[in-house]
């Protein structure tokens, strides 16, 4: 339903602003200081083995710093694998990335995050989900005049009977900005379900990098929150931003705000080029 | 104690009925141009205290000790007639008076509205606002708009000027109790919110209670916006209209059954659509609305009046996505005169206000609406001279369509979804009574009881607990709750029940000749909640009625005041401090997903709101120049503790301001007569900027930037301000001829001023650099429009 609301946010974007203007301005924000960001997405990519994984931890800065990426070296960060305990150590490659190689990944299993950092514990358990297989790629356009662009959307098959969540992630090279879209088959359930993508800039012989993963109900409220707030929605009928709270705990200190999330699923790639 | 009481009423009694012998006269007060019905006018015994005003209807009725008097029919605007009676029986005493030409060229902006404050009723917190000033006040594109003037006015802001409904005193858009000609609109906007649903042709007059709220209303927990339509012309045929640039009005009037009743027929259709066209444009997007009222006098005690109102607004966005929305709404009344003292008024009413949605990308069909039924009595019995008493019953019936998605065609991947029908029953009792105990001080008091049943048939859901929304206390979130069950509601059966005391409480004492002091106290219990997370209320929002999960909001309102016409009249100055509290009202939790929602109680947390405040108003009513200036000092916050959920709550369980929150508000509107030929107009306004929520800090997060929050609407937008200005030219050849045209010249936010309506703050889509952006609507505005009658 995000996607339907992005959808209606837009139209009253649209019409709403039919006379309105945007242009750029200098704002003072506030600081609320640096926190500890954890970007630990395992993806088993279907087909292969998933073995190699890595997680990236950094801290976060005030929104127009001139040095947005705050690499953090010397943590120790570690998976368990629940069922079994069998202990995956990701290794500092002092550049912000944790890396692995033997990681098993196992559908429907859920897994530990355990990070040793500034005499600080972190922690966070999720559930390993599935995705399924995308059917195909449709190319369309939507809009007319002047406000045309292409659309692409990426059909698959919603297993019927369970709530499903779903992940789309697109990258192309005309556009420097990765693009999300979060699906839950609240109203399709069942059905042959897509997800779409539509940026103006996009023209023929561009090719879209299409990632699409299984998540989890949790995770879905997360993203959801993050993509509304990424600040593509320009309009009064936004709603107002939240704190976006992840699933990463301090043990020692509860009440520290850790950004970030610790989410393992299926991912499912392709690319298109568009005609 | 019993025999105080007996004591008591034998005194009452005597003093009622034994006293010295008094008579009563009455009857309606016209214009005597073209009929219409004065509401407001002041009937006096001359070197007497005694006095009344006519009611909605122009009824009036005073009662005396018998003598010999002369009776002083005034109101501003119109000459005074001044007539001998002898009361020594009950007499009948129609009047038409005349609109003052003199006066008329004097007094500019007050034509038809008594601006000098009555210093004696204890009626306080009444913004009234006439037509006539309504079409003088600079607007948007020339467009004449009842809710944007009520603006200027203090303790009325809105929340953007692409927003939706209104704010007063710090209440939210939802707490406003709309009323056309008694019948509840849920929705006062066109356009998104750019332009309001009612035609300033077909409007008699518009008054806004902020406060001191008769306890003959009821059902909205901040303000009641009272709007009664014109009843036509029963002299003669007219036509009036009017040519702008956003829309043409159009409105036609006259005499029905030789003189026995009168019709108005009003339309407005706005032509963006034939613009779009023109530029082959496949987008569109326009609204229109109708005004229908007509009367017929069955005999002298008898009358009916049959009003209604249609609005729509549609938008098509190419092949992609088709919006409509509108009101609906039919009133059939019957006015009767039981005798000179006991005036009464049935009303049968039906209002519906319906929206529907189709997104063909999405393959989605949407549909929902409110259906409700209302039956309501009013009398009002004119004791004596020092008592009036009005009292009545209400009950209205709801039938709310939240919503009923449907696959637009065969290829859609949507399933049919219902969400759940919601009927309810809303019943209120009144009283009140006003009496003058001394000749300074005149005492309001009554009461109203409300009761609101939430009634079957509906299955809801049964959660542990009872509790809908759980804390989790590891994530520091508030998560939806599964339900463990579900409760069978059968048709008819009632869900939940609340009822509502609800006292009304007002006093006026006048000081001298020239002021007054006037204190009220009123408690409101609102039982529909409009759900919306966004920063202004859309036309996407629902409407809840209270139930198993939601509870009613109750609001106690305090106000005092001081009052003073000064100059012979010329200037008045109005001020008032408020104080306001409300109960239950609704906060949603992180990421609520409010669109499409069957169970709305997984998203909600119940918490408080308060709102206080001082307002000033100086009016110059009289002279060349006329206005007002208008100051509003006031604070609006709200809060939600975790409550049963657990946790502290949503911002942690502090006050945080609300998004209607104005510190600093002030509204100057002005207007100087020139000549015959020329007038001219101006606004300005400035507010404090809203508190919105700005980005503490970002985080990295797959390559994307992103921006975090903490607490709520702790900083805020840049102030607003603007200035406005209009000249309207009347041709001096409209002289002795029928056609009477004015042309109305404007510029809107004079010195285009960008106000921002958000800043949002994104990665730049070129270079990935983040950056803050506004947004402004209206920036420079020229227009021109052209108004007639004939």
């Amino acid at each position: 339903m995000n996607r339907t609301y992005k959808h209606i946010a837009l139209v009253l974007i649209l019409i709403g602003f039919l006379n309105s203007c945007t242009d750029p301005v200098k704002v003072s924000v506030p600081d609320g200081g640096s926190r500890l960001v954890v970007e630990a997405s395992i993806n088993w990519e279907k087909g292969t083995s998933g073995q190699t994984q890595t997680i990236k931890l950094s801290e976060s800065t005030t929104y127009f710093d001139s040095n947005l990426n705050v690499n953090v070296t010397g943590a120790s960060v570690i998976v368990t694998k629940e069922d079994d305990g069998s202990q995956f150590v990701f290794e500092d490659q002092n550049n912000g990335d944790y890396i692995v190689n033997d990681f098993v990944p196992e559908i429907d299993q859920s897994y530990s995050l355990e990070i040793q950092y500034n005499g600080q514990t972190y922690t966070a358990t999720e559930t390993l989900m599935p995705v399924t297989e995308i059917n195909g790629i449709e190319q369309t356009i939507e809009g007319g005049g002047e406000d045309e662009e292409i659309q692409l959307k990426v059909f698959f098959d919603d297993p019927a009977g369970v709530n499903n969540y779903y992940l789309g992630e697109f990258s192309s090279s005309v556009n420097p900005l990765l693009t999300l879209g979060a699906l839950s088959d609240q109203f399709t359930d069942g059905n042959e379900n897509f997800i779409e993508y539509d940026n103006e800039k996009l023209v023929a012989e561009a090719v879209v990098d299409i990632s699409i993963y299984g998540i989890s109900e949790r995770f879905y409220n997360y993203i959801n929150i993050l993509i509304e707030q990424s600040g593509v929605n320009n309009s009064p009928f936004q709603t107002t931003p939240v704190q976006l709270k992840g699933n990463c705990i301090n043990i020692n200190n509860p009440d520290e705000e850790v950004l970030g999330y610790f989410r393992l699923g299926q991912v499912v790639k392709t690319d298109y080029t568009i005609n | 104690m019993n025999k105080t009481l007996i004591t008591f009423t034998v005194l009452l009694m005597s003093w009622l009925g034994f006293a010295q012998e008094k008579f009563t006269v009455s009857g309606t007060i016209k214009d005597h141009a073209n009929g219409e019905t004065l509401l407001g006018a002041a009937i006096l015994l001359k070197g007497t205290t005694i006095g009344a005003t006519t009611n909605e209807y122009g009824f009036y009725s005073l009662t005396a000790p018998k003598g010999e008097y002369t009776l002083v029919i005034s109101y501003l605007g119109y000459k005074t007639i001044e007539e001998p009676i002898v009361l020594d029986k009950n007499i009948k005493f129609n009047s038409e008076i005349t609109e003052d030409a003199g006066q008329l060229s004097e007094v500019v902006i007050t034509a038809g509205e008594s601006k000098k404050i009555n210093l004696r009723t204890p009626q306080m917190s009444v913004a009234k606002i006439s037509s006539q000033t309504i079409k003088q006040i600079p607007a948007v594109m020339g467009e004449v708009d009842v809710i944007r003037s009520l603006q200027m006015l203090p303790g009325v802001t809105k929340a953007g000027e692409g927003a939706s409904g209104f704010n007063v005193r710090g209440g939210a858009e939802d707490q406003n109790l709309v009323l056309l000609d008694e019948a509840i609109i849920y929705n006062t906007s066109h356009l998104f919110g750019f332009f309001s649903v009612f035609n300033a042709d077909a409007i008699k007059d518009v008054k806004l209670y902020k406060g001191g709220i008769p306890s003959r209303f009821g059902g909205r927990a901040s303000s009641v916006l009272d709007i009664r339509q014109k009843d036509g012309n029963s002299k003669d045929l007219k036509l009036t209209g009017g040519i702008g640039a956003v829309s043409s009005r159009f409105a036609i009037e006259g005499p029905t059954f030789k003189e026995k009743g009168s019709f108005i027929l009003a339309g407005r259709a706005s032509y963006a659509n034939i613009f779009l066209a023109l530029a082959n444009n496949s987008n569109r997007a326009g609204f229109y609305d109708l005004n229908l009222k007509t009367n017929y006098e069955l005999d002298t005690k008898n009358k009916l009046y049959l009003s209604g109102y249609f609005g729509n607004d549609n938008f098509k966005l190419s092949n992609f996505f088709t919006n409509s929305y509108g009101n609906l709404s039919g009133n059939l009344r019957w006015n009767h005169i039981f005798n000179d003292k006991l005036f009464s008024n049935l009303s049968l009413i039906y209002s519906r206000y319906n929206y529907n949605l189709e997104i063909n990308a999405e393959g989605i069909d949407w549909k929902s609406d409110i259906d409700n039924y209302n039956l309501k009595y009013d009398l009002k019995y004119y004791l004596n001279d020092k008592l009036k008493v009005d009292f009545g019953v209400s009950g209205i019936y709801y039938n709310f369509n939240p919503g009923e998605l449907n696959p637009l065609n065969e290829s859609s991947g949507i399933n049919r979804l219902k969400l759940d029908n919601k009927y309810a029953r809303e019943t209120g009792i009144y009283t009140g009574l006003e009496y003058k105990v001394l000749d300074k001080l005149t005492l309001q008091g009554g009461f109203r009881y409300s009761n609101f049943n939430r009634l079957g048939k509906q299955t809801l859901n049964d959660y542990a607990n009872a509790l809908p929304v759980i804390y989790n206390s590891q994530l520091g979130i508030y998560e939806r709750a599964e339900p463990i069950g579900e409760t069978e509601y059968g048709s008819g059966k009632s869900i939940a029940s609340f009822g509502n005391f609800e006292p009304r409480f007002a006093m006026s004492y006048q000081l001298n000749e020239k002021s007054s002091v006037k204190a009220s106290y009123n408690r409101m219990a609102q039982y529909l909640h409009l759900v919306s997370n966004t920063m202004s209320a859309t036309p996407l929002d629902v409407w809840a009625p209270s139930g198993k999960f939601l509870k009613p909001q109750i609001a106690d309102l305090y106000a005092i005041g001081y009052f003073r016409n000064f100059n012979n009249d010329t200037y008045s100055l109005e001020t008032e401090a408020y104080y306001k509290t409300i109960k239950n009202r609704v906060d949603y939790i992180d990421g609520a997903d409010l669109i499409a929602q069957n169970t709305i109680e997984t998203e909600i947390l119940i918490g408080e709101s308060r709102a206080y405040g001082l307002e000033f108003l100086l009016r110059k009513n009289k002279g060349k120049f006329t206005g007002w200036l208008a100051y509003t000092l006031s604070k609006a916050e709200q809060r939600t503790p975790g409550g049963r959920a657990g946790g502290l709550g949503i911002n942690n369980g502090a006050w945080y301001s609300t998004a209607y929150d104005r510190t600093h508000d002030i509204s100057f509107t002005g207007s100087y007569k020139l000549n015959d030929k020329w007038r001219f107009n101006t606004n300005f306004a400035f507010q404090t900027g809203r508190p919105v929520t700005y980005p503490n800090g970002q985080f990295q997060y797959n390559e994307l930037s992103i921006p975090t929050f903490s607490k709520r609407n702790t900083s805020r937008l840049p102030a607003y301000h603007r200035l406005d200005l209009s000249a309207t030219l009347i041709p001096r050849k409209n002289k002795d001829r029928k056609w009477q045209g004015e042309w109305v010249f404007g510029i809107y936010n004079a010195y285009n001023r960008k106000n921002a309506a958000s800043i949002t703050f994104g990665q730049n889509v070129d270079t990935a650099v983040n950056e803050a952006t506004r947004t402004a609507i209206f920036g420079v505005i020229p227009s021109i429009s052209y108004n007639f009658k004939f």
